[in-house]
């Protein structure tokens, strides 16, 4: 059976690797695409509303500036669709074969990564105390 | 090189001609709504209705077009990377589905 310890099945506990930050990066435009399109349905009715009749605006703005879970989920929303136009912007630019090393790599990577976490800071200053 | 070839290299090219359309809609678009708060106002109702009518009209349609093409071949991307090769027929066609009334739905939500 499985007693040549070279053919033993080995566990890879994905966990337990250690990823590039490029790769995070690579990865991570990845899920916010995937998660922007899942998500755009609720902006979608929100943005119908919000065009009907000024009453409706009026209830859109309402709701965006008082309901908790919306603000969070807004902030994830705007925050993933800043990383994948970061990154996105980050991409093109290194298709015309510019800061394709690996340091310049590295840094055009934390600087999406940081300009993403300034994101995340700003909108939720807008959420939770511009409009709140 | 052939825009409507059906290959890679033309998938390659459109979905970053896509994605700078999208790019100037969605920094043009921000900073709309960006700039009445940080002048201390609010977006009212007459200043949100002209963002999607007249000319924005047309600039909107560009750029839904574009999100349809770059959304479909981002995903297609992503599902032929990680989709059984049984599944992927089935997942590709359940985005086309999903893809046809998102972009049905936005044509109606902002006419």
């Amino acid at each position: 059976m499985l007693s040549d310890p070279q053919k033993r099945p080995i566990y890879l506990n994905l966990f337990q690797f250690h990823f590039p930050i490029t790769a995070i990066l690579s990865i991570s435009h990845r899920i916010t695409g995937v998660l922007i399109l899942a998500l755009l349905p609720l902006y979608v009715f929100l943005l119908q509303q919000s065009l009907t009749d000024e009453a409706a605006f009026m209830s859109v703005a309402h709701l965006m500036s008082s309901n908790a879970p919306l603000k969070i989920l807004s902030i994830i929303f705007f925050t993933a669709l800043a990383l994948h136009v970061y990154a996105g912007i980050r991409h093109i630019i290194m298709d015309f074969g510019i800061g394709e090393s690996l340091a310049a790599a590295r840094l055009s990577t934390w600087i999406v990564f940081v300009l993403t976490g300034i994101k995340l800071l700003s909108l939720s200053y807008f959420f939770f105390v511009v409009i709140a | 090189m052939k825009l409507f070839a059906n290959t890679g290299t033309a998938a390659w090219l459109w979905q970053r001609l896509s994605a700078l359309v999208l790019l100037v809609y969605i920094v043009f678009m921000s900073w709309q709504v960006a700039y009445p708060f940080l002048q201390g106002e609010t977006v009212t109702y007459d200043m949100w209705g002209i963002l999607f009518s007249g000319g924005m009209r047309i600039l909107g349609l560009v750029a839904l077009f574009c999100l349809l093409l770059h959304a479909w071949l981002g995903m297609w991307i992503v599902i032929t990377d990680y989709i059984p090769p049984a599944l992927r027929q089935l997942v590709l066609l359940l985005l086309g589905a999903y893809l046809i009334v998102l972009f049905g739905w936005l044509f109606v939500a902002t006419s």
